[in-house]
């Protein structure tokens, strides 16, 4: 029986990129100006033949082998036994940067109030409260679901899509569906 | 009442004056307290001014709540906003217009300097020295100075409000020194905070 | 030398209980001097309400012009909103709100928020003097005595209100003015008139379907539609409907979020969409696959239209129009016919044309005639306002006795304008096309326009004709502007006075979509001196009476809340299935509906109680009795340019905030590659597009999403930035909407420019 391990399912096919879920997060934690928890990128023009068309919202991956952890010289970061969230505690972060420099996928940011870093945990006092992530329950088209990608069987989702780098070394702890196009006819 | 304590309640009355009546009234007192010197002016502009910098109807320039100078995200009622509500309570004052204005206005803060520099005054009760140490340490001067930065940045600053945010400074300059010398030391040079999009 | 213990004095002030000790010792010390003079008061033990740990959860509702109307859940702490939700018991918001949505906790906490009524001492300079609300309120009310003074009525005040908060007791605005006297009322909407009016015609009303039910159709066209931005809710039903096998084809000049998410997209050539939709029919007559009972025992009309079909419209004629190929408009028609059910989603662009109303009698009549009017999961859908029928006690208030007016008809003064306390009087208000307000303005006379009253309205953001606008409003004597932030309308008045956001009134909800219901409970204090309207309306009724008894009709004490509740009856309870408005507090309230589609009986509201593909009604109107083709507008310049609705705005409101700015930073025109290359702009460059009304310069983004001959703009406010696109689009009517509306709709989409590097 494999370990309890939450990630995001982030389903591309149904995503509409209306950033709700970046500013759920936002409503829930107010962040500093440019410190963003998650992030909604397009999809670039090569891989999705229609600008601004198809979309990654990306926040922290919950890595089975987290860089951040790995480089924290005061062990700010812990991995939650029971489901595998990466938990950053800032009140003991020392903003050596550390974690921003290792982590290829950007998730924690620097705090330059705070002069710390800080990222996303996974919502981990909603989760405890039997909530879900705010980013989660703020997506109107249901695109975003926490999963525990261990269990999580969907034929269509895979763990690496265009757009999204490969680290395997770190084994992010995410899923996605591809998007589809559709038959255009133009003029 | 000190002359400290009177500048104080001037300056408590100027940043929260709703008029050009309120501020030429309260800058006048300052003048007599000898802080600054009066010319001629047209009270008319520096209530423009005023508004411009610290009220409306257009995003202010430097709008004088603490919580926008401290929190992470720059917003009103923040959770810094709550812990000078609770000072207040513990010294058994409310601010009269609780939920309507923040608790973190300037002069609300100024007006509790007030009281606990005058019970002070009247006694050397060792709890209240330590309250106000510590409004003093954790509190102004991690937010007023980047609050007087902002003002005297402002282009076109009309000469009574320049006066008025100099007393300010020079005010608190006065009360760090009272500080412990552990105060003192601590890296009191929080970069001021940019208030987005202003 | 003060030294302070940092660790005791923060657990001193950590909870409720330990504050108390810590005074209850100062007060036993004695310590305490009182300041005379002082602003703090002493309260002697903790005020107001205080929640560790757990949140005060109150019941709201987004009160904006959206097909959505979220219900919402606000938690608050403190007395402070800390965050909010979507409401998990609607299966339409369904726990989620939306990028606007979520921003609005920034919202009613923003030190942008206009604080206090301010005056601009010479209107445009930039010079504000903080004023007392009654010193506001005298100003007003001395200016509206004088008006009536010189004019022997009040006609020379105008109220121009549309959508800016749809909280049922907002209708108070137009109450307010009601008590006040007869006025000028900017009467009509720019948003879906020309639609409402063809499906007037068609039907008897606008009713659409229960949006929910869309997981049943098995096609499901999105004509001139937007969803994917403008209805992000609707999405997961249409994605359901996908997922059981339905096919999904969006029609629009440009390829949007939506056409990425459908399963087919056609781009259409702009305002052509007549043609497209006549052509189907057209083909669908060819193949017999329409629907023979429902034309012969439900409808009128059908051979005249048949016979217009045969002697007027071919495919290859609608291909050649709309730029779509023969071969797909045989298919798709067949597909769609043979789809049980099929269904159209009509988009509010689609008919923001001068053929608009056209448009929506063509695109009907293919609904009608494939036999999908009445059923689940189909509809020719629209919009609805079925569950609307509130009292609108706010709405109806008497004129004063004695108030002299405009003699001469006036018809609805808008789509909500049920007739409502409307007697055959004498006397009515000055009506004046809401979509010419510029004109409007410039052109009153006997008397002229002398003051206007803006709430719900940001006129220079969303009105036509920008520099029209600017002098239009040199004309205005007084210009009072009720309001949350410094917007572009705010700049150009004397007066602003602060207006609450939803968290801060009590109100009631309902969606022109979906079918819930919500209350919107008043969950924090009015931030520094904002107050709702309807407290405005009393506040000013008090100084009108004190200045001139008898001069203002509107109760000068009301309680807020008991005006909400004064909203419900019978009628709403019983369609909601709830006995009180309390059953609210729970969540929001679904309509007991008998099916999910309208129509189901197919007992129309139409003179003949049929469905009519001919309306004499229509014809009477100066419209064509058939759902006839209209040419679009003929081209004034080189370009089309579309100004349609971004997702990180409703209309001016969202987008000025610094938390939207993070997301959306700056605003651009989008323009095909081809374009791009035979006038030498790249992506990024500065350019300037101008029409003949006006000019825009503007970063330039280049995407083949748009065709070769179009340019787009999103319609927006961005914060301190004077980008606004009404200053390229000019005030031509639509071709229905007076029906009704009281005024046509307007061609937003029927504008020319040119683009040149700047």
């Amino acid at each position: 029986m494999s370990k309890k391990q939450l990630g995001f399912f982030v389903d591309v096919k149904r995503c509409i990129g209306c950033f709700s879920c970046a500013m759920a997060c936002k409503n829930q934690y107010h962040q500093e100006k440019e410190v963003v928890w998650r992030q909604v990128y397009p999809v670039s023009e090569e891989i999705y033949p229609h600008r601004q068309s198809a979309w990654l919202s990306l926040a922290c991956n919950h890595c089975q082998n987290p860089t951040c952890l790995k480089v924290c010289p005061v062990k700010a970061y812990f991995k939650r036994d029971k489901d595998g969230v990466v938990v950053h505690e800032q009140d003991k972060c020392i903003g050596c940067g550390n974690c921003i420099r290792s982590c290829p996928y950007g998730a924690p940011r620097y705090n330059p109030v705070a002069k710390k870093a800080e990222k996303c945990s996974l919502c981990w006092q909603r989760l405890d409260a039997g909530l879900k992530p705010a980013c989660v329950q703020g997506c109107p088209a249901k695109a975003l679901q926490l999963v525990d990608v261990n269990q999580f069987a969907d034929p269509e989702a895979v763990q690496y899509i265009a757009g999204f780098p490969k680290f395997a070394a770190l084994n992010p702890s995410v899923r996605f569906r591809a998007p589809s196009q559709p038959r255009v006819i133009r003029r | 009442m000190d002359i400290a304590s009177l500048t104080l309640g001037a300056l408590r009355d100027f940043f929260i004056g709703p008029d050009a009546e309120s501020l030429e009234a309260a800058i006048r007192r300052l003048a007599a307290l000898g802080g600054l010197s009066l010319e001629h002016q047209d009270w008319r502009e520096v209530e423009y001014d005023f508004n411009r910098l610290f009220v409306g109807p257009a995003p202010p320039a430097a709008p004088p709540y603490a919580s926008l100078y401290l929190e992470n995200e720059p917003r009103l009622m923040a959770e810094s906003t709550l812990r000078v509500r609770h000072f207040y309570q513990m010294l058994g004052c409310i601010s009269p217009w609780q939920d309507a204005l923040p608790d973190d206005h300037l002069s609300l803060e100024l007006d509790v300097c007030i009281m606990l520099r005058e019970s002070l005054l009247n006694v050397c009760d060792h709890k209240l020295s330590e309250l106000y140490a510590y409004f003093m340490a954790e509190h102004l001067v991690l937010w007023v100075p980047a609050f007087i930065e902002k003002v005297l940045n402002q282009s076109n600053l009309t000469r009574p409000i320049a006066g008025a945010v100099h007393l300010l400074a020079d005010w608190l300059e006065s009360e760090r020194s009272w500080l412990a010398p552990a105060v003192l030391t601590r890296d009191l040079s929080r970069p001021a905070v940019q208030l987005t999009g202003r | 030398m003060a030294t302070y213990n940092k660790d005791k004095v923060e657990k001193a002030l950590s909870c409720p209980l330990n504050r108390r000790k810590f005074l209850k010792g100062l007060l036993a010390a004695g310590v305490l001097a009182g300041v005379p003079g002082g602003l703090l008061r002493a309260v002697a033990s903790e005020a107001g309400i205080v929640y560790e740990g757990d949140y005060q959860v109150f019941r709201n509702a987004c009160p904006r012009n959206c097909y959505d109307t979220c219900s919402i859940k606000t938690f608050v702490k403190d007395g402070v909103v800390q965050f909010i939700e979507g409401a998990p018991e609607s299966s339409f918001t369904d726990g989620a709100l939306c990028v606007k949505g979520f921003s609005y906790p920034r919202r009613i906490y923003s030190p942008d928020r206009v604080k206090y009524p301010m005056l601009q001492v010479g209107r445009g300079s930039g010079k504000w003097r903080r004023i007392s609300w009654d010193d506001a309120l005298n100003r007003i009310a001395q200016k509206i005595l004088e008006i009536k003074k010189k004019d022997d009525s009040l006609l020379g005040l105008g109220l121009t209100k549309y959508s800016g908060n749809f909280g049922i007791t907002n209708y108070g605005v137009e109450g307010m003015m009601s008590s006040l006297g007869y006025t000028t009322r900017f009467v009509g909407t720019p948003c879906w008139p020309a639609g409402i009016d063809a499906q007037n015609y068609d039907m008897g009303n606008m009713w659409c379907n229960d949006p929910e039910d869309m997981v049943d159709a098995r096609y499901i066209i999105l004509w001139g539609a937007n969803p994917a931005w403008c209805s992000v809710h609707s999405m997961k039903f249409i994605t359901a409907a996908q997922e059981r096998g339905a096919k999904v084809l969006c029609i629009d000049p440009v390829f949007t979020q939506t056409a990425a998410k459908s399963d087919e997209y056609w781009q259409v050539k702009t305002g052509e969409d007549g043609a497209l939709a006549l052509g189907m029919c057209r083909h669908l007559l060819d193949r017999g696959m329409y629907d023979k009972q429902f034309v012969s025992e439900h409808a009128t009309g059908w051979e005249d239209f048949a016979a217009y079909l045969k002697s007027n419209i071919t495919v290859e004629w609608a291909a050649k129009k709309s730029g779509i190929p023969a071969a797909e408009i045989v298919r798709t028609a067949e597909e769609f016919a043979q789809a049980k059910p099929a269904t159209i989603w009509i988009g509010y662009g689609l008919q923001r044309h001068v053929n608009g109303g056209a448009t929506v009698r063509a695109i009907d009549a293919l609904v009608a005639m494939s036999g999908n009017i009445g059923k689940v999961g189909g509809g020719a859908r629209y919009g609805h306002l079925f569950t609307w029928g509130f009292n609108y006690h706010a709405l109806v208030q008497k004129q004063p006795e004695g108030s002299k007016g405009y003699l001469g008809q006036t018809g609805p003064k808008g789509e909500f304008d049920t007739g409502q306390g409307a007697k055959p009087a004498k006397y009515s208000d000055r009506a004046v096309n809401i979509n010419q307000t510029a004109r409007m303005i410039l052109e009153a006379k006997e008397p002229p326009l002398r003051m206007l009253w803006a709430s719900c309205k940001n006129v220079f953001s969303q009105d036509f004709d920008l520099n029209m606008m600017k002098k239009a409003f040199e004309k205005l004597e007084m210009v009072v502007v009720v309001d949350q932030f410094f917007n572009q309308t705010v700049e150009h008045a004397d007066i602003v006075l602060p207006v609450t956001t939803l968290f801060e009134e009590w109100t009631e909800n309902v969606s022109y979509w979906h079918y819930w219901l919500s209350i919107n409970e008043q969950a924090i204090k009015p931030m520094f001196e904002s107050k709702s309207n309807i407290e405005i309306a009393s506040m000013l009724s008090a100084k009108m009476n004190s200045l001139s008894p008898g001069s203002c009709t509107f109760p000068t004490k009301i309680d807020t809340k008991k005006w909400m509740e004064k909203e419900f009856n019978a009628g709403i309870y019983k369609l909601f299935g709830i006995s009180s408005w309390q059953d609210l507090k729970k969540g929001p309230v679904k309509a007991k509906l008998a099916s999910s589609a309208s129509w189901s009986g197919l007992k129309f509201a139409t003179p003949s109680k049929k469905y009519e593909f001919k309306s004499e009604l229509c014809a009477t109107h100066g419209h064509k009795a058939l759902p006839e083709y209209m040419d679009g507008r003929k081209p004034y310049g080189p370009y089309r340019l579309l100004t349609p609705h971004s997702k990180f705005n409703i209309h001016s409101q969202f987008q000025n905030l610094d938390w939207m700015e993070e997301f959306n930073s700056e605003p651009y025109v989008y323009l095909n590659p081809a374009l791009a290359k035979e006038k030498g702009i790249s992506d990024g460059d500065m350019v300037k597009v101008s029409s003949k009304v006006g000019q825009m310069t503007i970063k330039a983004m280049i995407t083949d999403n748009v065709p070769p001959d179009t340019l787009l703009m999103y319609e927006a406010w961005f914060n301190k930035n004077p980008y606004n696109v009404q200053a390229l689009v000019d005030d031509t009517p639509a071709d229905m909407g007076k029906y009704k509306t009281g005024a046509p709709g307007v061609a937003i989409h029927d504008q020319f420019a040119d683009i040149a590097r700047a």
